[in-house]
């Protein structure tokens, strides 16, 4: 490991060196005080210019002595007015410091150099979440500096029970994650387990939490998320609350949380900003509409070529007119109006907002109205995949899941009929009930339901009610507030 | 991986030692009344079709497809013989006991009707021509075997008292029940749906009650 | 009762009572049943009852004994584990070929039963070799959807009963001992391996009141299965259910909201199925728990070649 020598010339060739290819790697050698000479290195763009020209440079030259034996300790501790100034020998800290936009000062004769913090690289501030938007309630989202984040969820959480733990992970980008969770409801072994993955990961770069989901979350290849993730500082700060961990990185507004249960995947922020019985409506549509979305179209698929005895007379009946002369199966209709459906949504997510109209234009009329008119789809199925699809919209954190399952579940129903469907909820159901989140299971609170944990879940019962933190960090204090 | 691998293989081994079998809606022939006459050498099986035009979803016209046989399975297989879509029978809505079926063949009526899994809750009426008052076609529903369920109900409703007979109650009824009689009536199409009075049977035979 | 213990035990209640259900739904011996049905069925309740509490403190008795000679444990194996797993093989084919057998008359496209009856074991042994906690949260949730279904069923039935099925009369003993073998084998016989894996599942000997669970289950499964025999027996009477093959499934098919509108038959399907895929992975469980006490190494091992051999029994036997 290289140290830093007391020849200051040889110090800057060093770093010269180390960043020779750099072209945003500033230095400035100057006389300080009464004429000890100093160097100041540092990368434009990541550190303030203004910051060090007023907090480093100016008070070096102005009151640093010529005849202090330690110079570097002496600046450090009376001269210089920056907020976080550390001394090091090792030029490898200097290069992490300089590198994560701090400025570094060498001295002649010091074998000592100074880190000074002086960060100065924009974000993009505070703004709202575009999918996450709610109508009533908090307004501000995390945006891609994780410090400022974790100010944003210590405003909510003013408690020094809140901690924030850094790992760095990625061998290039050497991203700072942080872990962050309530001393006293969060669970230590979770700690422990989660600080145990992110130390086993080996990777080049972290550009998201996603890399990082994806390397420590269970059941990897599972089409269902076992790791929370959010852009609201008020959804973290609740989740904190209930004795979950988030997890910040540099660079990226996403936040995840974990342990997560699949019954999050139905809750919104925005349900514990509303009235409770709007709030448990919009609660209770949401879980209807994951059965309609993945279970309409293979059950009217297998009702349409399995069991027409079990469809309405009527609906059979004009089924049966809107089918002649549609060139495909069924089966390879509803297919390919799923498919259709999806390069809907993922152009419609995709594509610039100024071309929304053309989109709406070209899905509804031409998809919808000439496909049906040209015989090419029937009408019937295309009301059902369009049913499924409108009521797949409503659980957006389910959206992949929800492709794979109605996709499977017509399948199944094609083959086998409606047993190919109960075939297929009751698998669905042993690997649901088999995934598990950071040990916790995923069904929770099904595994241990109490009336307590019920009152979160299919529902939303008013605040004066729900009295106990969900069941899984039990051993920790359940009580939330003592009931009048 | 491994996983995904076998669950793969393993749907691979399974779809491939049972077909897809799938039959299209516009491939079937939806029963909604079944008749059942006594000819000379046997029995004569009628069967009424709605069918939608295409790309008229709303416009129905019905068919009628017959065949004779001495025995109902036989008729039925003269029946198939000249038809190019399969039989549902699972949308039937009504059957017709002709005049001579009230003895012994009312029990092959009831095996039939259960083999060929024709809802329990089907309609029974009796008409002394079966394939006359199919034939008649129907004024306010797509076809008579759904019309004269309604005019039943709406009967029944109006009198107090109960007019439907379905398939399970006679069935259950040890051969003592009520049936109502309808009368197809020459031209006159209005008349139709004119509900002729109550036959009684007892002990397997058919009483009249005008 | 903390909170801790009420949860295993809304859980042990829903298993127990779709176990009891189980594929007796489809097997209810109605044809030799006639008036003296309901009595039977009281009466193998009540069975029930005593064969589960006997089979449960049976078993958990026997384990809890550390049996060290090798004699004594071989001895505990013939007596017990032998009777109870035939059982448990026996009760997991029935109760797979009876709902494969009405799917094929009733729902089933051609010629696919094979390939549904191996999905429908492998799932069943999926339930088995997993946790028991995830076949009790199936368990759970398929209560509940029972529950629902066969009350949604019985109140929509309601318009088509008859008041004189309906009228009491006291059966005659011949009646009721025609009729007490076939429902004490279809409802009693199969607590026997549900009481061995409730007492040999359980970690703990099963805590303070190990039989509250047995009662309520059997209760709760008995009870829907009573609504569903008084359902039959007042659509049709005594006389023509005994001449039908499937009378609960044709009796909900009576059933119509409206004159060609919807039918509720479609979920009638629900609780045959999910009640028998619990009573096949419970059988499966029993079969694991009982030989895993013996070769331990292979535990897991079992429900898979449990569900491969019921499978070869299926179709070959």
């Amino acid at each position: 490991m290289e140290t830093v020598g007391p020849d200051l010339g040889k110090n800057l060739e060093r770093v010269c060196a180390a960043f020779c290819r750099d072209a945003t790697f500033r230095q400035r050698v100057f006389q300080a005080g009464t004429g000890v000479r100093a160097a100041v290195c540092y990368l434009d763009g990541m550190a303030s210019a203004g910051e060090i020209r007023a907090g480093v440079i100016r008070p070096l030259m102005k009151a640093l002595p010529g005849d202090e034996p330690n110079a570097a300790a002496y600046a450090a501790e009376k001269v210089l007015w920056a907020t976080e100034v550390s001394g090091t020998g090792s030029l490898e800290t200097v290069f992490s410091g300089l590198l994560s936009g701090a400025a570094a000062v060498f001295f002649e004769g010091c074998s000592t150099a100074l880190v000074v913090d002086a960060k100065g690289f924009r974000s993009r501030g505070i703004q709202e979440p575009e999918n996450e938007t709610v109508l009533q309630g908090p307004r501000e989202g995390f945006d891609e500096v994780a410090v400022s984040n974790l100010a944003m969820i210590r405003r909510k959480l003013q408690t020094p029970d809140l901690c924030a733990e850094t790992i760095t992970v990625g061998k290039r980008s050497k991203t700072a994650v942080y872990l962050c969770y309530l001393r006293s409801l969060a669970s230590g072994a979770l700690v422990e387990e989660l600080k145990r993955r992110l130390a086993n990961i080996e990777i080049d770069g972290i550009l998201d939490t996603n890399y990082l989901n994806e390397l420590i979350r269970d059941r990897r290849l599972s089409i269902f998320k076992t790791v929370g993730s959010t852009e609201r500082p008020d959804v973290v700060a609740a989740k904190l609350l209930e004795g979950r961990v988030a997890i910040l990185a540099n660079g990226t507004p996403v936040v995840l949380t974990v342990p997560y249960l699949f019954a999050e995947n139905f809750q919104s922020g925005e349900d514990y900003y509303l009235n409770f019985w709007g709030a448990s409506i919009g609660r209770f549509l949401r879980y209807f509409c994951f059965f309609l979305t993945i279970s309409v179209p293979a059950v009217y698929l297998a009702l349409l070529t399995h069991h027409q005895r079990l469809l309405p007379t009527f609906l059979l009946l004009s089924s049966a007119g809107t089918r002649g002369g549609v060139p495909f199966s069924s089966l390879a209709e509803c297919l390919l109006l799923i498919l259709v459906l999806e390069i809907l949504k993922e152009t419609g997510a995709r594509m610039p907002q100024n071309l929304g109209h053309t989109l709406g234009i070209i899905g509804g009329l031409v998809v919808g109205q000439a496909a049906v008119e040209a015989r090419l789809v029937s009408a019937s199925m295309l009301i059902v995949v369009a049913v499924s699809g409108i009521a797949g919209l409503m659980i957006p954190r389910l959206r992949a899941a929800v492709f794979f399952l109605r996709v499977g579940f017509v399948l199944l129903a094609a083959w086998l009929g409606l047993p190919g469907c109960l075939l297929g909820g009751a698998f669905l159901l042993v690997r649901l009930t088999g995934t598990a989140s950071f040990g916790v299971s995923y069904l929770q609170p099904l595994e241990t339901p109490t009336a307590q944990g019920m009152k979160d879940t299919f529902l939303r019962l008013p605040w004066g009610k729900m009295l106990t933190r969900p069941a899984f960090n039990r051993n920790l204090t359940r009580q939330r507030r003592t009931k009048e | 991986m491994k996983q995904i691998a076998f669950l793969l293989s393993a749907a691979l081994i399974l779809l491939s030692f049972s077909g897809c079998r799938a039959v299209e809606p516009e491939e079937v022939y939806l029963i909604s009344a079944l008749g059942f006459d006594r000819v000379e050498d046997g029995v004569r099986l009628v069967a009424e079709v709605p069918l939608t035009r295409e790309n008229e979803a709303d416009q129905m016209e019905v068919r009628l497809f017959e065949g004779s046989g001495k025995s109902i399975p036989s008729a039925l297989e003269d029946m198939k013989n000249g038809l190019a879509r399969q039989l549902e029978f699972g949308h039937c809505a009504l059957a017709v006991l002709g005049e001579g079926i009230e003895e012994e063949t009312l029990d092959w009526v009831l095996e039939c009707l259960s083999e060929w899994q024709v809802p329990l809750s089907a309609t029974v009426v009796f008409s002394p021509d079966a394939r006359a008052l199919l034939g008649r076609g129907s004024l306010s529903a797509p076809a008579v075997g759904y019309e004269l369920p309604d005019i039943l109900r709406l009967i029944s409703k109006s009198r107090g008292v109960s007019f439907r007979c379905r398939v399970y109650e006679v069935a259950s009824s040890g051969g003592d029940f009520q049936i109502p009689r309808f009368l197809p009536n020459g031209e006159e199409v209005a008349e139709v749906d004119r509900l002729a009075g109550v036959c009684v049977y007892r002990q397997k035979k058919a009483v009249r009650i005008e | 009762m903390n909170a801790k213990e009420r949860p295993r035990g809304l859980h042990q209640i829903a298993l127990i009572a779709l176990f009891t259900l189980g594929n007796t739904l489809l097997r209810f011996p109605w044809a030799n049943a006639r008036a003296g049905v309901t009595v039977s069925f009281v009466l193998s309740a009540i069975t029930a009852l005593l064969f589960g509490l006997c089979a449960s403190f049976g078993a958990a008795w026997l384990y809890r004994k550390r049996v060290k000679s090798k004699k004594l444990r071989l001895a505990a194996c013939v007596l017990f584990s032998i009777p109870v797993c035939a059982l448990a093989f026996r009760f997991a084919v029935g109760g797979s070929r009876d709902l494969l057998l009405f799917l094929e008359q009733t729902l089933l496209p051609e010629r696919t039963g094979p390939a549904f009856a191996a999905l429908f074991l492998a799932i069943a042994a999926g339930f088995s070799r997993a946790e028991r906690r995830g076949m009790e949260v199936f368990a759970l949730v398929s209560f509940f959807a029972v529950l629902a279904a066969v009350a949604a069923l019985f109140l929509s039935g309601v318009p088509q009963f008859r008041v004189e099925y309906g009228k009491a009369e006291l059966p005659s003993l011949a009646a009721v001992g025609a009729s007490l073998p076939s429902v004490l084998v279809e409802f009693a016989l199969p607590m026997i391996p549900l009481g061995a894996y409730l007492a040999l599942a359980k970690p703990n000997g099963g805590g303070r009141r190990p039989w509250r669970p047995l009662v309520c289950g059997i209760l709760s499964g008995g009870g829907m299965m009573l609504v569903c025999v008084l359902q039959t027996l007042l659509t049709f009477g005594a006389t023509y259910t005994a001449s039908l093959q499937y009378p609960y499934s044709a009796a909900v098919r009576v059933v119509s909201l409206g004159a060609y509108a919807f039918r509720p038959e479609l979920i009638s399907y629900l609780p045959d199925f999910l009640a028998c895929l619990l009573r096949v992975a419970v059988c499966f469980s029993c079969l694991k728990f009982t030989v895993g006490r013996f070769l331990p190494r292979v535990r897991n091992w079992i429900p898979p070649l449990a569900a491969l051999l019921t499978f070869v029994a299926l179709y070959l036997f």
